[in-house]
């Protein structure tokens, strides 16, 4: 089930809502669980026994590291077991028809593995449990001893199948203990509203802008337009991504969790290096806490720092996708934020705040390009038309119609996209005419997609 | 914000979602929406197998948005903001200016060659084997090429006239009726619907005019048609697309003549006045003409004994032109391929068929509109 749609807000939502607080603390993780089951089933019946599996797994498998914490051996083993099985069940379903695809190009050989479909939030999860199992292996937390307390961490489901990625760490004292109050459920509605209005009224109108440049022949392509197209884009995944986050975050919050932020106004960022820091904020800190710093991060050498920056941001750019076009999104930024580290920091620190900005906001158009366009050859012709504005026409009637179409839209998002939107007072009237709103646009909707379920 | 307030904030929110679920689970369902004019969805089959590949609860979701209480409203408030925020159209409905309302028109190629290929090769087919048949071709276009300067800014308007223009060549044996020359010196006049893809029956007495010449008939005059309003309430397809409710209503004028014609049914063998009064109360009141989908009707003219019969082949836009014609022949023949399950070929040859007309809209004639029954 998807958090933008009638089905989720109207019948699903109440629900849940009204039973959990009905019902004394003591069963509410029990509701949870049943209910995190129930939204899981409802899009993806036939991938809910792969997630109980994991859940099973990673429950026994972090009790055994846990009491063999002492023998090096038996500890490394059960580590190596969490691992193997937590990924190779994501490589399985993410990666196989990529990986056997290479292979059979590479050394010619005809290894006939279909890709299945799939399973939602496996990405997601698949990191979630990781980290269980790591934290207890570094003796920074104990094992959960019950298995539906860790059942309702995994499956919890306004994080479940798109982020922000929630360590264990962080909410095990709520698993057990929450507090409720009226002011943070309104909060958390709040929120929750905010992110909806986000995803149905900007991400998705303004991917009708891209969807609809994506579709042009190149012959009615023009300078303008690409270039219109792919902020449309940049505007989008922001607000579908965080949207959604917002919504987590939101739920998370009536229920008595607190998620960790995961975005940060990415785009007034003044470098790359500074988008990452406030882009996707909790993949970030897991590739920080779980690749980089256990490699040495950049306490070693330069060179094996670089190494470090450039297995994590390959493994970034893996990580969202099964194919070459997101490995080389990764490595395009590996590669700018090792440049900004080392030379152009000092530089870009003497120029003007303006063109930071441009700076960044330039190269992460670029990056779009990659990240949308899995045939490499229309990321190149993408990027031509970008470049050169000779490459087709610099305007044509099409960039016109798209600029009086789509442009106070564009000028709306992109103001909303800065930390201009805090000044806005979310009052309970403004609620309301969000969520009518979001409502009038899901009654007529034909363009709903969640970018982010592919990962 | 205190406690308080926030308690009655989430109680009052709490309950917006509720209201609405309790509303969309209690009320009875409609299985046919009016305002859209099409069927809505079912409650789906709920079965293992349904469940396991997802196809339950995704027919599931699409019955809570169809089904969702007071819909149309919800339709006018999305059309409406979008209107609000300067968007050009909504739902592929250009939003004109003069009240105006336009389908944006994009060329299907491979849909339009094979269309007209079927057309050819029933020409070719005609031509030998029903030579006295006179085979004739009138596409009507949309209204945005006529009152193209109604549309929004920059908005695409591929121009129909070439691919008009074209048929003359590519379709030997038919007598292709310029419709756009035609229409366009009477452009200042109601030719077409403005919240309605359909063209109005002022628009169809224009090219029976001029069909006049090729199908060999004496024309009546403009005045010698009572035209009387029927309607000032009619809201098209158009309307509900673009859902602005402050777009006025569109007025329905027919022409009816002193003969007073009806048709008969030619599979149940009832008859009907060729204008039905009980659509003007329904959304759908374009089916005023002809009783909505007519599929395989008779119009006899007891009035003309010339013997003259008249095969029209056609989509919905006929259903204003051919009371016009049945004026001037004893028969006219109505069939509407689409449920048309006869050999045409078997039909065409046992009747003695003078003319032949092929009518359609041109957004019908861009789209698949399985032709293939031209040649059985």
């Amino acid at each position: 089930m998807v958090f933008s749609s009638l089905t989720f807000l109207y019948l699903f939502l109440p629900l849940v809502l009204v039973t959990y607080f009905l019902f004394p603390a003591r069963y509410r993780n029990f509701l949870l669980l049943l209910a995190s089951l129930a939204f899981y089933a409802w899009g993806e019946p036939r991938y809910l026994f792969l997630m109980l599996f994991s859940t099973i797994f990673d429950f026994f498998i972090a009790q055994l590291v846990y009491r063999y914490r002492q023998q090096r051996l038996a500890k490394r083993f059960f580590v190596g077991l969490s691992l193997a099985v937590n990924l190779g069940l994501l490589g399985f379903f993410k990666y196989a028809g990529f990986l056997s695809g290479t292979l059979n190009d590479v050394f010619h050989l005809d290894l006939a593995i279909t890709q299945l479909a799939l399973p939602i939030g496996i990405s997601f999860y698949t990191f979630q449990t990781l980290s269980y199992t790591l934290d207890v292996a570094r003796g920074q937390i104990q094992p959960q001893r019950s298995f539906l307390k860790l059942a309702t961490y995994i499956t919890l489901f306004p994080q479940l199948i798109a982020g922000p990625i929630v360590r264990y760490a962080d909410i095990e004292d709520q698993l057990s203990q929450r507090t409720s109050s009226w002011l943070r459920s309104y909060s958390g509605l709040q929120r929750f509203i905010i992110g909806l209005g986000k995803k149905v009224l900007l991400a998705n109108q303004v991917g009708l802008l891209w969807q609809e440049v994506q579709l042009l022949p190149s012959s009615e392509m023009s300078f303008f337009t690409a270039w219109l197209g792919i902020i449309a884009f940049g505007l989008q995944i922001y607000f579908d991504f965080s949207g959604y986050s917002d919504m987590a975050i939101g739920l998370g919050r009536i229920f008595g969790f607190d998620f960790l932020e995961n975005f940060n106004f990415p785009y007034i960022s003044q470098s790359i290096s500074e988008f990452w820091r406030r882009w996707h904020i909790s993949l970030g800190t897991w590739f920080r806490e779980y690749v980089y710093i256990p490699l040495g991060g950049n306490r070693v050498g330069r060179w094996q720092e670089i190494r470090n920056l450039a297995i994590v941001w390959f493994l970034t750019g893996f990580w969202h996708g099964a194919n070459w076009n997101f490995i080389l999104w990764g490595l395009y930024f590996g590669v700018i934020i090792i440049i900004e580290k080392h030379f152009l920091s000092q530089w870009l620190q003497r120029r003007s705040r303006w063109l930071r900005h441009l700076y960044t906001l330039i190269l992460l158009a670029f990056g779009w390009v990659l990240f949308s366009f899995e045939d490499l050859s229309q990321v190149w012709t993408y990027s031509s038309w970008l470049l050169n504005p000779f490459a087709t026409t610099l305007i044509n009637q099409h960039s016109l119609f798209y600029l009086f179409h789509f442009g106070p839209l564009l000028l709306v998002s992109a103001i909303l996209a800065t930390p201009l939107r805090q000044k806005i007072p979310m009052t309970l009237p403004l609620l309301i005419i969000i969520l009518l709103l979001v409502t009038a646009y899901l009654v007529d909707a034909s363009f709903n997609p969640f970018l982010y379920f592919r990962f | 914000m205190n406690e308080q307030q926030a308690k009655r904030a989430v109680l009052l929110l709490v309950a917006c979602f509720l209201t609405f679920g309790l509303w969309f689970t209690f009320q009875p369902k409609q299985q046919f929406f009016a305002y859209e004019n099409r069927y809505l969805q079912r409650f789906p089959e709920l079965s293992w197998q349904t469940l396991s590949d997802g196809r339950f609860t995704r027919a599931f979701e699409t019955y809570v948005t169809d089904h969702f209480p007071a819909r149309k409203l919800w339709l006018q408030l999305k059309g409406t903001s979008e209107w609000l925020l300067g968007k050009a159209e909504n739902n592929g409905v250009y939003f004109g200016t003069n009240n105006w309302l336009f389908e944006t028109w994009n060329l299907n190629n491979s849909h339009w060659k094979a269309n007209v290929s079927q057309l050819a090769t029933f020409g070719t087919w005609a031509h030998e084997q029903l030579p006295a048949t006179q085979l004739n071709l009138l596409l009507v276009p949309t209204s945005s090429q006529l009152y193209s300067e109604s549309l929004p800014w920059f908005a695409a308007n591929d121009t129909q006239a070439h691919l008009l223009s074209e048929l003359t060549p590519a379709l030997p044996d038919w007598n292709v009726t310029d419709t756009l020359s035609t229409l366009y010196p009477y452009r200042d006049q109601a030719l077409y619907f403005q919240t309605d893809h359909h063209w109005t029956q002022l628009g169809a007495f224009y090219a029976y005019q001029q069909l006049a010449d090729s199908l060999d008939f004496q024309a009546h005059p403009f005045d010698f048609w009572q035209w009387e309003t029927v309607s000032t309430s009619f809201t098209g397809s158009y309307y509900a697309k673009a859902s602005v409710p402050f777009y006025s209503a569109d007025a329905i004028r027919a022409a009816k003549s002193p003969t007073q014609l009806d048709y008969v049914n030619l599979e149940t063998g009832l008859s009907e006045p060729l204008y039905s009064q009980r659509y003007l109360s329904q959304n759908d009141q374009y089916g005023y003409f002809l009783n909505g989908t007519p599929a395989f009707t008779q119009i006899q003219n007891p009035t003309q004994q010339n013997g003259k019969h008249l095969v029209m082949i056609k989509d919905s836009y006929a259903h204003v032109l051919a009371p016009l014609l049945a004026e001037h022949y004893e028969r006219v023949t109505v069939i509407d391929l689409r449920f048309f399950n006869q050999s045409l070929h078997a039909y065409l040859q046992a009747e003695q068929v003078d003319q032949l007309l092929f009518i359609a809209g041109a957004t019908t004639f861009n789209t698949d509109m399985q032709l293939g029954k031209l040649q059985r």
